[in-house]
C-alpha cells in the first residue's frame, strides 16, 4: 500500500502562488482570506539598510503535513479525522461535530471552516479528485512552474521523492512535537 | 410507586416571592440577562456561527469560557455535597440537596451554552457513542458527564427519599465529578501545541477553582435568601477556601516564573500578555483570588457578610480565569510565517473580542441558572428536617 508525501524544494518558490489558485480551483475552496487549504508563508529580509540579509529572505509554501502523529485525529472525540490506508488525513464530513478541538490542536494553522458544509476541511493530498483515479500528483504539484513539489510514495524505493530525501537534506516543521509529518523541506 | 417516591416535589408549588430590594434587584438582573440569552440565540439561529467573532487563528470563544465556568460551579456544588454525605460532615448537612441540585442545574446551564458552541450537536451525540475516540480527552468528557450527572441524581433521591445506598452513590458522584473535572481541565492541558496550556496547570486549576465556584455560590445563596442555618456551614467551608486560594495564588506565581524563564519562543509572549492585561491583573488575580483570600484571612471568622461580596468577585474571578485561559492559548498564531491573502502580515498576537451574539448567550446563561436555581426552589423540597 502506497504512503504518500510530499517534498518541497522550497528555494525554487517565486511565490507566484499558482498553487493556491490551483488548489482553490480543483478542490472548489471558497474565496475569502480564512478560506484556504495551502498556502506560501513569507520570510522578510532581516537586517537594517545596509546591513541586509540577502538569503534570509524566502518563501516556504505550506499546507497540512499529514503527520503520522496527527495531534488533530487524536483530539477529534467522534474520529471524523482519520488517516485513511494511504497515510493521507482526512476529515469525513458526516461525522465532524464543528467543535473545532483539531483547528486548536493543530500544530501548522492548516484547517478551516468550509461554510457550505460547516465542517472543518484541509488538504486531501487530492486524494478524491486525483488519487482516487490513480494519478499520483496534487494540484499544488502539478501547476507550479518552478517544480517545488515532489509528491509520491514514500514506501516505493525508487519514487522521485524517495530517491530526493535519500540524496538531499530536508527537515520538516516542528519536529519537536513529534508529530512525524509527511512533508520534507529539501535544502 | 408514585412519583413522590422518586422526586421530593413540593405539595403546594407557588412562583411567587416575597418582594424586598433584594429580590427585586435579582430579579430584574434576571430577566434582563434571560431577554439578552434570547436575542443571542435568534442571532445564532439568524447567523449561525458567523454571529461569532471566531476565526481561524482563534477557533475557540467566549462560549467554552463561558461552559468551563458552569462547569466548574456544578462540580464544586457536587463535590462539597457528596461528601457531606459520604463523609458524615454534620455540618453541611442543611446543604445537601439544594447544592445537588444547583451543582446539576449549573451543568444544565453550561449545556445551554455549549449547545450553540458545537456546530452539530446532534451529529456529536450519535457519533459520540458510535465512533468515539479514546485518545480525545472530548469524548472522555461525553464518557464521565453523563455518569457524574446520573449519579448526583441517584444521590439526591436517596438521600432525599431514605432509599438505596446513599453513601455508595455519593461516592460515585465525587468519583464522576473529579473525573468530569480534570477532564475539562486535560481538553487544555493536552494540547501539546499550546505551550500555554500544556501540562498539568489547568487539571488542578480547573478542581481548585471549582470547589471554590462551589462555596462561592453557596454564600452568595445564604447572604442573599436570608438562609441563617446555613451559616455554619459556610463559615466551615470559607476556612477550607483559605487552603484553596493561597494554594491557587502560589500555583500562579510560579506558573508566571516558569512561563517567563528562558523566554520560550510561543509560551513567553502569550504569558505575558496574559498575566499583563487587566483581565488577569484585576479582574482574575486581584478580584478572583486576592481579595477572597483578604476578606477570609482577616475578616470576621463568625459572620460571612464581607465573604458573600468577596464570593461574587471570586465567581466573577474564576470566569476570567475561563476567559483568560482561551485567550491564551490561541494569541500566538501557530504559522508566523504564513501571510493572509492580498499580503496581509500577520500580527505576533490574534486579536479576539467576542460578538454580541457570543455575549448574549456565554453571560445570558447566567440568568438561565438563576432562573432554573428559581423554580427549582419552588418546585422541589429542598429542605431538611433538622
Amino acid at each position: 500500500m502506497a504512503r504518500y508525501g510530499m517534498a518541497l524544494d522550497y528555494k525554487n518558490c517565486i511565490n507566484c502562488k499558482a498553487c493556491e489558485v490551483a488548489c482553490k480551483e480543483e478542490n472548489g475552496i471558497l474565496l475569502g482570506a480564512d478560506k484556504h487549504r495551502i498556502w506560501v508563508g513569507v520570510n522578510d529580509i532581516r537586517g537594517q539598510w545596509p546591513n541586509l540579509d540577502i538569503a534570509s529572505s524566502f518563501f516556504q509554501p505550506s499546507q497540512c503535513q499529514h503527520c503520522e502523529d496527527a495531534p488533530c485525529e487524536e483530539v477529534c472525540p467522534t474520529q471524523a479525522t482519520f488517516t485513511n490506508e494511504h497515510g493521507v488525513v482526512l476529515v469525513d464530513a458526516d461525522k465532524c461535530i464543528l467543535c473545532t478541538y483539531c483547528m486548536t490542536a493543530c500544530p501548522y494553522d492548516a484547517r478551516y471552516i468550509d461554510d457550505r458544509t460547516m465542517t472543518v476541511d484541509k488538504c486531501t493530498f487530492c486524494s478524491d479528485t486525483r488519487l482516487v483515479r490513480g494519478e499520483i500528483t496534487t494540484a499544488c504539484q502539478n501547476t507550479c512552474p518552478t517544480k517545488v513539489r515532489t509528491f509520491g510514495d514514500l514506501d516505493d524505493p525508487d519514487s522521485e521523492i524517495s530517491v530526493l530525501l535519500r540524496n538531499r537534506e530536508h527537515f520538516s516543521l516542528k519536529e519537536n512535537l513529534g508529530t512525524k509529518p509527511k512533508l520534507f523541506y529539501l535544502t | 410507586m408514585k412519583l413522590h417516591d422518586l422526586i421530593p416535589y413540593r405539595e403546594n408549588i407557588s412562583f411567587g416571592f416575597e418582594k424586598t430590594p433584594v429580590t427585586i434587584v435579582l430579579a430584574g438582573i434576571t430577566i434582563g440577562l434571560i431577554l439578552f440569552y434570547l436575542y443571542g440565540v435568534a442571532n445564532f439561529f439568524a447567523h449561525g456561527h458567523h454571529a461569532y467573532n471566531v476565526t481561524r487563528e482563534h477557533p475557540w470563544g467566549f462560549l467554552v469560557a463561558s461552559y468551563e465556568f458552569f462547569v466548574a460551579v456544578a462540580m464544586g456544588s457536587i463535590v462539597t455535597a457528596s461528601s457531606g454525605i459520604f463523609f458524615d460532615l454534620h455540618v453541611i448537612k442543611p446543604l445537601i440537596k439544594r447544592l445537588l441540585v444547583f451543582g446539576l442545574l449549573s451543568l444544565f446551564a453550561g449545556f445551554t451554552a455549549f449547545l450553540f458552541e458545537v456546530g452539530h450537536p446532534i451529529t456529536m451525540v450519535i457519533y459520540t457513542a458510535l465512533s468515539g475516540n479514546v485518545t480525545s480527552a472530548l469524548f472522555w468528557l461525553g464518557v464521565f458527564y453523563p455518569l457524574f450527572m446520573l449519579f448526583t441524581m441517584l444521590t439526591f433521591i436517596s438521600y432525599a427519599e431514605k432509599v438505596g445506598p446513599t453513601k455508595l452513590f455519593a461516592l460515585f458522584a465525587i468519583i464522576f465529578a473529579n473525573s468530569s473535572v480534570l477532564t475539562a481541565g486535560s481538553i487544555f492541558g493536552l494540547l501539546n501545541t499550546r505551550l500555554f496550556s500544556s501540562g498539568i496547570f489547568y487539571q488542578i486549576e480547573f478542581m481548585a477553582t471549582a470547589i471554590l465556584g462551589g462555596i462561592f455560590l453557596l454564600t452568595l445563596i445564604t447572604v442573599m435568601f436570608k438562609r441563617d442555618e446555613f451559616i455554619e456551614a459556610v463559615v466551615a467551608l470559607k476556612k477550607v477556601s483559605i487552603a484553596i486560594l493561597s494554594l491557587l495564588l502560589i500555583m500562579y506565581i510560579v506558573r508566571y516564573l516558569t512561563g517567563i524563564y528562558g523566554s520560550v519562543p510561543g509560551k513567553v509572549e502569550a504569558i505575558q500578555h496574559i498575566y499583563h492585561s487587566t483581565n488577569f491583573i484585576v479582574f482574575e488575580l486581584g478580584l478572583g483570588i486576592i481579595f477572597p483570600l483578604f476578606v477570609v484571612a482577616f475578616g470576621s471568622h463568625k459572620k460571612i457578610g464581607a465573604f458573600c461580596i468577596a464570593s461574587f468577585f471570586g465567581l466573577v474571578g474564576i470566569m476570567f480565569s475561563r476567559i483568560n485561559l482561551v485567550e491564551g492559548i490561541q494569541v500566538v498564531p501557530l504559522q508566523t510565517m504564513k501571510i493572509k491573502e492580498y499580503q496581509e502580515v500577520p500580527s505576533l498576537i490574534t486579536s479576539y473580542t467576542p460578538s454580541i451574539t457570543e455575549l448574549g448567550i456565554g453571560v445570558g446563561a447566567i440568568g438561565v441558572f438563576i432562573l432554573f436555581m428559581f423554580i427549582a426552589e419552588r418546585v422541589l423540597e429542598l429542605d431538611d428536617e433538622l
